[in-house]
Formats: C-alpha cells, structure tokens, sequence
C-alpha cells in the first residue's frame, strides 16, 4: 500500500535508534559487571586470566555487525571513566584511551573481514559455523598482536619484548580474552538466536549429532578426568593435556554445542583450582592450556556441524536428482504415451466411423459388429492402462516398499523405453521371466533403475539390439542388460547421474549393480536384488 | 447395394493395389480393410520384408508405410522399393511427426504424402486416390518408352528440359543428323508427331 510505505521511513531510523541505544546500555551494564568479574584472576603485570567482557564484545559485534562499532566504543568508554580507569587530567590519558578503544576496534576490523570471507567464498572452512568458530580464535589473536606491537612502540613504553612483564602481559590478555570468547559468547548468540527462529534447522541437526554419540561422550570425558587428575598429582600446570584430546574427540563427534557444554565444565573446574594456585607460572600454563582446550574443542565441534551440513545438503542434492531423473522418465514415458496413444487412436478412428456406417445399414453382418466391438474394447483397454501407468509414475512422490513381481517390472520398463529404442534403431529383446521372482521394495524407483540402466545401453549401442534376461542367483534375483557398445556412438551426453542414481536405489534396496566386459565386445551390467520371501516358496 | 467389400469381377481387373506396411497389426488391418472397403485392392504386411521379398511379382500402385518400425523403418524400405519399381506411391506415415522427417520423406525418399497419427480418413483416402493416379500415369509413361534405346532416352530427357537439336548434339558429343534420325525413332515408337505431344506423354 503507498500509505504504508510512505508511513514507514521515518518510523523506521526512531526504532531502530530506541533499540540501539537500549541495546548499548544493557552492553555497557554487563561490561561493567564482566569486568569487575575478571579481577577474580588477576595477578601482576595483567589484569585478568578470565576476561568474559571480551565474550560480550564479541557477541554483540558478532549478531549486530561492525556497525555496532561506535556503540561499543562509547559504552566501554564510559563504563571505563565511571569506574576511575579514566582520569581525564592524568597525563597519559590518551595511551589509557588507546588501550581501552584498541581491542574493540580488532574485534570489529576481524569480524567484518571473517564475515567477508563467510559471504564470498564456497570452501569448507566458509560453511557455518567454522566463520564463527575461526573468528573465535582470531579476533584474540590480532587483539593480542595489535597490543604487542603498541607496548613496542607507545610512547614512554618501560617493557621490552625479552622481558618477563612482556610476555606475561601479552599472553594473560589472549589467555583471558580467548577463555571469554569461547565460553561466553556461543550461549550469548545462541539466546539472540532463539529471538530471532532463524536457524531451527541448524538445532535440529546439532541436537542429532549430540544423541548419536551421548554416551561415547561422556565415557570419554570420565576417562579424560581420570588422566588429568593423575597428572595433577606430577604438576598441576600439566594437568589439562588429556583434556585437550577429551575435548576435541568429543567435538569431533557430538558438534558444537556438547563441545562447549564440555569446555564449560572444565573451564568451572580449572578456574575453582587456578583460584587456589599462588604460583602465577603454574597458574598461567594452567589457564593457556584451557585455552587450547577451548580452542580446539570448539572448532573440532564447529567442523564435525559443517561436515553434517555440507553432508545434508550433498543428501539434499541426491533427492533432488533423484526428482531430475525421475522427469526424465517421466518425460520420456509422454513421449512413448503420444506414440503408442496414436496408434490405438488411429485404429478407433477408423473402425468406429465404419461401425457408425454400418449401424446405419439393414443388411450389415452382425458377425463384423461383434468383431469391430470387440476390437474397440481391446483398444480402449490398452489405453487405460497405459493412463494407469503414467498416473502411477507420476503421481506420487514416494511409495511404499511392497512385494513386486519382476515380470512386472520388466514390463513397464519395457513400456517405457521401447520408444526410445525405437528411435535409436535398437531391437529390445526381452526374455522370460519367471512368475515366481519377486522382490521386496518400491516400484518407481526400481523402475527408474531399470530404465536408467537400458538408456545407458541404448546410448551405446545405436543400432544393434540389446538382450535382458532375467535368473535366479541363490536367494537373488538377477536382470542382466548385455549389449555391444558401437565404436560409431557418439560420446555419452549425460554425465554418468543415471548410473549413480541407479545404483543407489539398488543399494537401498539391498542389491547391487556389477559390470562385466566380455573379450568378444558384449557388457553385461547385472543388477541383484534380494529375492522376497513367496508363499509358493 | 452392392458390398464393398466384394466388387465386381470387372471392377477387380480395374482395381489399383494398395500395400499397408505397419508393425501395429490392428492399425494395419484397420486401413486396409478401410482402403478395401474404398475400392481398391489392399494388403497389410506386419513386417516390410516378406514384402520385398514378394513384390516383384505383384508390383503396387501405392504403399502406404510406417515411419517407425523394428528392422527396417520406412525410410530404408522406401530406398529399396524405389530400386525395384520406380513406379510406385509411397504415403509414409507416423506417431512422431518432425519437420525434419516430414521434408527428408518428400525430398529424399519420394513420398507423395507424410501423415500422422491419429490418421484423418478422408485425408488418407484422398492422398490414396492422388498416388494411384500418379502410379498409373508412371506406368504409362514407362510403357510408351519401353522401346526406347537408352541413347534415345537420353535425348528424349535432353529435349524434355527444352535443348534444340544443335544443342543436344554438342552435350552428347554427336552430329545435329544423328539426333535428328534418333528425334525421329522416339516419335515412331511413342506414336508423336511433334515435341508438344512428347511433352504431354511424358507428363502423362
């Protein structure tokens, strides 16, 4: 509606102003408090070995977009001059402005890059949620880096980059913002999530994963407890190594969510003992190897989704060629139905008109009416079925298994392709099969199999006859297409779908298809399919 | 009323032979039975080469095939029927109809007509009548130059697409009084008197 349209613009920019300015209040609130928070694992020469305000930073950054820049800057800022970080007439205000508004901004600048990458390009490490898992682990890394690099070069810098307080202070800020991210941030966007329903599916696959493989999980995490209570016996700095294999293994398998679950665990119980340590060494090797426990459970959990996802959409791919087959068929089918409808149409042109003739003659021989009758119901009959067929194939989407005779469906691939053969110059030659063979399954599809096995062979081989038998191998039926491929055919157009399509409907259905070249030219492709259990034995 | 189905003894000599070559067995029997009920003399055939095997002894003035058939489709049928009796109608017809099929029956293979199934009666019957017709004045013509020498023939062709007699002389590599004495053998033996009337025989 105009109206609407015209009413919505300045609406618009007041709403989205409330909701950014409610959105940078509550920030700069749960800042505060994460900040405060840290201060629990501080020691000298850094502030914190935990530092969950770096996990809201992120979130936020993450879910609104770099846009949201500015905001988080000003929140932080204020947040920073409210608790006295700030003292707006200290003379190196602005080297405490740097190092309040530069990780912020690192966050921004990695996060639009990742996110960049995410939009343009197809690779693996671009399927959700490796983006995210990646960025997890960058923004802290050039966070870090960004910091090295202005402890070298700020003014009346007093630390060198041999020194103990270096070091110390460059790894505890990577430490504590890398530990903030991973355990902070995936809960955070996972509550925005379920706000905005846009991913359902995503959870779906995610709760899939985590119930295959429960138990296996926790087996492993008991055992990887086990270890590192032993180690923490020798050294407590060493005793988070096996967990790091726990974590990733339990990533691997469960996804992302049991991974983070996991990483939680251990991340209360590290930091419970890590409080206990006096040793700032000890203490330190303790939260790094968190770290990398976090690190690498995390993205072992990330990839284990996107190689569920990419497989889902590969399964997605499947049906959906599957369906392209299966037009094709049907396709094919209309233009045997347009050949053989002719026929039979010609033939009740013809003889109803001289039937109609004769209706009107007094001497007309009862004997020729009985035979045109006759001939006339013997075609509307081949029609119906022939309507029945197409009705069949085309109708339903998917069928249920049921026991079918392989006569059967020998002749309604028959029906089927027998145009195509036509057209080709391909003399079908179908033998006998027995009424007793029958197997268990679905129709259509072992149907579109047979049909997509023949096409091949007619593809081949134009010109010259193709043979299908049908035997019994043990408790398997066998249909075998032998042809002779013709050195004069010209290169195959398809790009092998029907044979793979083939092959993974008998393979559903049990079977399998083999191939077999003779010396004297001959291919025989046999398809086996489990025989089912008939009354007549 | 007489049946159509049983002419007259006269009626038969005068009959034109209609062959129906189709691999569908009710659709062949239904038109014959129709061309028979029309007047002419029809045979169905399943299967186009026991009919090659049997037509010399009774050459048709129309064959009536399908395109599409298992050994040997109408086409390559034609192509054979054309080596033993030049004489004869062919009327293709199919379920698939294509322009490209359509044109090659005309242009390549001869056909007087291309039609497709569902077959329409009255068109049938009257491409039917048009292919005896032309059928009978192909075997005329054939008969009135049956005695012709094949050096006649060949002047006869040349005179037909409007060369004088000096002309034909220099394609043929001969002298203007030997095509004049060979002008005069086509006339005795065709019974023309002048190039007016040999255009018309040979149009029949």
């Amino acid at each position: 509606m105009p109206s609407s349209s015209f009413m919505l613009p300045p609406a618009f920019p007041s709403s989205r102003l409330r909701r950014d300015a409610a959105l940078m209040i509550g920030y700069g609130l749960l800042f505060f408090l994460a900040h405060g928070v840290a201060s629990q694992w501080s020691g000298s020469y850094f502030y914190s070995l935990f530092y969950p305000a770096a996990g809201l930073r992120f979130a936020l950054l993450w879910h609104a977009g770099p846009r949201f820049l500015p905001h988080i800057l000003l929140a932080e800022l204020m947040m920073q001059w409210l608790s006295g970080s700030i003292q707006p007439h200290y003379p190196g205000i602005f080297n405490d402005l740097a190092n309040i508004m530069r990780p912020p901004v690192f966050y921004g600048i990695v996060i639009a890059l990742v996110r960049w990458i995410e939009k343009r390009n197809r690779a693996d490490i671009a399927t959700p949620p490796m983006p995210f898992a990646l960025a997890t682990v960058l923004t802290p890394t050039f966070a870090t880096l960004a910091q090295l690099a202005w402890m070298i070069v700020q003014p009346g810098g007093q630390s060198l980059p041999s020194s103990e307080p270096f070091a110390t202070t460059a790894i505890s800020f990577f430490v504590g913002d890398m530990l903030g991210i991973v355990l902070i941030a995936p809960p955070l966007l996972l509550l925005l999530r379920a706000r905005s329903r846009s991913e359902e599916g995503d959870d779906r696959l995610e709760r899939d994963l985590r119930l295959r493989h429960g138990g296996e999980a926790g087996i492993v995490f008991a055992c990887g407890w086990a270890f590192a209570f032993a180690l923490m016996q020798v050294d407590p700095g060493l005793m988070l190594m096996p967990i790091i294999l726990t974590t990733s293994w339990i990533g691997l398998r469960c996804g992302r969510i049991t991974a983070w679950f996991t990483i939680v665990a251990i991340a209360i119980a590290t930091l419970t003992i890590s409080q206990g340590i006096e040793d700032i060494p000890t203490r330190m090797a303790l939260h790094v190897t968190l770290a990398a426990v976090a690190v690498s459970g995390y993205l072992a959990g990330s990839y284990a989704e996107a190689q569920a996802r990419a497989q889902q959409a590969i399964a997605r791919r499947d049906r959906m060629l599957y369906q392209a087959e299966r037009l094709k068929t049907l396709r094919a089918m209309s233009v045997a139905v347009i050949h053989e409808i002719s026929q039979p149409l010609s033939t009740l042109s013809i003889e109803s008109r001289h039937l109609a003739r004769l209706a009107k003659e007094e001497t007309a021989s009862r004997e020729e009416i009985g035979e045109i009758a006759g001939l006339l119901e013997r075609k509307v009959n081949a029609l119906s079925d022939m309507v029945r067929r197409l009705r069949r194939f085309g109708g339903r989407t998917v069928d249920e298994p049921s026991p079918l005779a392989l006569a059967a469906l020998i002749e309604d691939m028959a029906a089927i392709i027998r145009p195509e053969a036509r057209n080709a110059r391909i003399l079908l030659r179908i033998g006998p099969v027995g009424k007793d063979l029958a197997v268990l399954g679905q129709e259509i599809e072992l149907v579109q199999a047979l049909v997509n096995l023949v096409r091949n062979a007619i593809a081949a081989s134009p010109g010259s006859s193709i043979t299908i038998t049908v035997d019994r191998i043990d408790n398997q039926g066998r249909v075998t297409i032998a042809n002779v491929p013709s050195p004069d055919a010209r290169p195959y157009p398809g790009m092998g779908v029907g044979t793979l399509v083939a092959r993974a409907i008998v393979e559903a259905h049990g079977g399998g298809i083999t191939r077999e070249d003779h010396d004297d030219g001959f291919i025989f492709h046999h398809l086996s399919l489990p025989l089912a259990e008939t009354r007549h034995g | 009323m007489a049946d159509p189905e049983m002419p007259s003894p006269a009626a038969i000599a005068d009959q034109a032979l209609v062959y129906v070559v189709d691999d569908d067995c009710d659709l062949c029997n239904a038109v014959s039975r129709l061309l028979r009920r029309n007047g002419h003399a029809a045979e169905a055939f399943l299967d186009p080469l026991p009919l090659l095997d049997v037509y010399q002894a009774a050459p048709a003035h129309c064959i009536i095939t399908d395109v599409m058939m298992g050994d040997l489709d109408g086409f390559a049928f034609a192509d054979r029927i054309r080596a033993i009796d030049p004489g004869t109608a062919l009327i293709f017809m199919t379920a698939w109809p294509t322009t490209a099929n359509a044109v090659d029956a005309v242009r390549h293979y001869g056909g007087l007509d291309y039609l497709e199934k569902p077959l329409d009666e009255e068109r049938l019957l009257r491409s039917v009548s048009e292919a005896i017709d032309w059928s009978r004045r192909q075997r005329a013509i054939a008969a009135r130059t049956a005695r012709l020498t094949p050096r006649e023939r060949e002047v006869l062709d040349l005179l037909l697409i409007g060369q004088t007699n000096k002309m034909i002389a220099g394609s043929l590599g001969l002298s203007i009084k030997t095509i004049e004495d060979h002008r005069a053998a086509i006339m005795a033996k065709t019974g023309t008197s002048n190039l007016a009337q040999l255009m018309a025989l040979a149009k029949g």
